[in-house]
């Protein structure tokens, strides 16, 4: 008993000194650490480094914030990106990705200048592998994305074309590029839809507003139910079948059929429901996409017309085959990342191709 | 005692990471690249340093029923007071070090000299054992680092030595690759003392 007290006592001076090391080394630290990170987050090289010339941040309304934070849960926070001569410059927007990266999401403060141009990204939490994501990080990476007016979301491909809103990802590491990307991409819409004064919501533009009819079959007119004889002997012979109707041009003939369907293949989340056009001779015209509940930012690219083209304008084929890269008419490039949406968007088409060269045109 | 010996044995033959494998945790971890492996390798050594002083100081006082949990206090606390002196004084490199720094209280490098060494040593022995010690384990991780940087990203330090045209082995700085390295150096380290030492054989 006693010789358990006097461990006891023992080890308790022990902590206690150690504890009161600690008291005072953190009193030593801690304002040193608060003033580092409130550097890191809202120093004056960071308003520099969002936007050129920005030499501080001011708070904006609170209700304003409030609002953004309540419409876009990844926004972290929102400041204005004042000027040497107190002139507001721009927004500083604190966002996480909206696609996760390897390690969760990635933390951005984007600058974007009053004309929506990109002022500067600074990277606050980024937790991908060292070495290979951590590569977004590089300016061959980041400088992308600098000094664009984006009229549109950038998109992430291999190689990027002349197109501003494409962006290479980073060799061996497409996730961290395409969380990354999705960061911006928000900070983006929360300007688009919260502190542009000339526009709003025109990033994620809807589609005009045109029939889906006109866009599956171009130069079409007037589109007509097909007689409910032949729908329910589609129906019959095929399960995915959706809908069939007539499209027809401006001299009242019939250039091409509406098939709606779902897909054959499930994709990562479901079937894929499309409203695809064949023309007489069996080519593909156009589709747009009606059901999807894939992966946003990847298997939603196959809704990117780069993807779509593929299938378009090709007759005499019955099947498309998906591959890594398309070497023949009938071969579909897959979207990167997304190889089971593609397999399910391909599957649906070749479903259309099916009932038309099967029932339609016997 | 002899310190140049004591120092030798610590970096050389019974390096902690390349002969002992002691610490393997940050070892194969934080070596992405030379600079990483050697901020780890240095803020180990610091805690070494101080809990070997301070447990040779105490080890009189110390019980040995509770010397664990003693030796315990004593190293997390000093890993606390460097993870707070590196976000204040090294942030770049406590961002890029982040989790590990904690993990160093339960690196087996740290207790296992505290234990074997330092309780039974004086001061100034325990202090020359404890440089030896990190030094060794620096001079491995940051070696380790290298490596696999050069390899796997194509510089030493953050310099590219390559031009664009190298495409670097990705896998090296990968979690795999820490693995190759780290056998491939070791083997490496063996065919060098055992050619000194012919009477130990093959």
């Amino acid at each position: 008993m006693k010789e358990m007290i006097k461990l006891g006592l023992i080890l308790f001076l022990i902590t206690a000194i150690a504890a009161g090391i600690l008291s005072i080394s953190n009193e030593l630290t801690a304002p040193i650490i608060e003033e580092v990170e409130a550097a890191a987050a809202r120093g004056a090289d960071v308003a520099g480094e969002l936007i050129v010339g920005g030499t501080s941040f001011e708070d904006i309304e609170l209700a304003l914030l409030e609002e953004i934070k309540e419409a876009n849960d990844k926004v972290i926070d929102v400041v204005k990106v004042i000027g040497s001569n107190g002139e507001s410059l721009g927004y500083g927007i604190r966002t996480l990705s909206t696609i996760k990266g390897y390690g969760g999401d990635i933390e951005l403060f984007v600058g974007i200048k009053e004309t929506g141009e990109i002022g500067g990204i600074r990277i606050l939490s980024l937790q991908e592998t060292p070495g290979l994501g951590t590569n977004v990080e590089n300016a061959s990476f980041k400088n992308q994305f600098i000094g664009v007016v984006p009229s549109k979301l950038f998109e992430v491909v291999k190689v990027a074309s002349s197109e501003e809103h494409e962006i290479a990802t980073v060799a061996g590491a497409t996730i961290s590029s395409l969380s990354f990307t999705s960061s911006v991409n928000n900070a983006m819409m929360v300007f688009d839809s919260f502190l542009s004064e000339d526009s709003s919501g025109d990033l994620v533009q809807e589609p005009e507003d045109i029939d889906l009819e006109q866009q599956v079959v171009p130069g079409s007119e007037k589109w007509v139910a097909a007689d409910d004889d032949l729908i329910n002997k589609i129906a019959d012979q095929n399960n995915q079948f959706v809908d069939l109707q007539l499209a027809y041009n401006s001299s009242d003939e019939v250039m091409a059929y509406v098939i709606t369907t779902w897909s054959v293949i499930e994709g990562y989340y479901g079937h894929i429901e499309l409203m695809v056009g064949v023309d007489l001779e069996g080519a593909v015209t156009g589709m747009v996409v009606l059901t999807i509940d894939e992966t946003p930012g990847l298997g939603t690219n196959v809704e990117r017309s780069d993807f779509q083209e593929q299938f378009i304008g090709k007759p005499n084929i019955l099947e498309f085959q998906v591959k890594g890269s398309a070497n023949n008419d009938d071969e579909i490039a897959a979207i990167s990342g997304a190889t089971v949406s593609s397999r399910s968007f391909t599957s649906a088409i070749n479903n259309a191709l099916e009932i038309f060269n099967e029932i339609i045109n016997q | 005692m002899d310190y140049i010996k004591a120092l030798k044995n610590g970096v050389l033959d019974e390096n902690p990471a390349f002969v002992q494998l002691l610490g393997m945790c940050p070892t194969l971890a934080v070596t992405t690249s030379a600079i990483n492996g050697m901020g780890m390798g240095a803020a180990t050594t610091a805690v070494l340093l101080g809990s070997n002083l301070v447990i040779s100081l105490l080890r009189k006082v110390i019980p040995d029923k509770i010397r664990i949990p003693a030796f315990i206090v004593v190293i997390a606390t000093f890993v606390t007071i460097i993870d707070m002196f590196m976000n204040a004084f090294a942030y770049d490199l406590y961002r890029s070090l982040g989790l590990f720094i904690p993990l160093i209280v339960v690196n087996c490098l740290i207790l296992g000299r505290a234990e074997s060494f330092a309780s039974k040593n004086a001061p100034l022995p325990s202090i020359v054992d404890g440089l030896g010690m990190g030094v060794g384990f620096t001079l491995a991780l940051t070696i380790l680092g290298m490596v696999r940087e050069l390899f796997g990203a194509g510089s030493i330090f953050g310099f590219s030595l390559f031009g664009e045209a190298f495409k670097p082995a990705l896998v090296m700085i990968l979690p795999p690759g820490a693995f190759i390295a780290l056998g491939l150096l070791i083997a490496l380290i063996n065919v060098v003392t055992r050619k000194h030492d012919p009477k130990k054989g093959v």
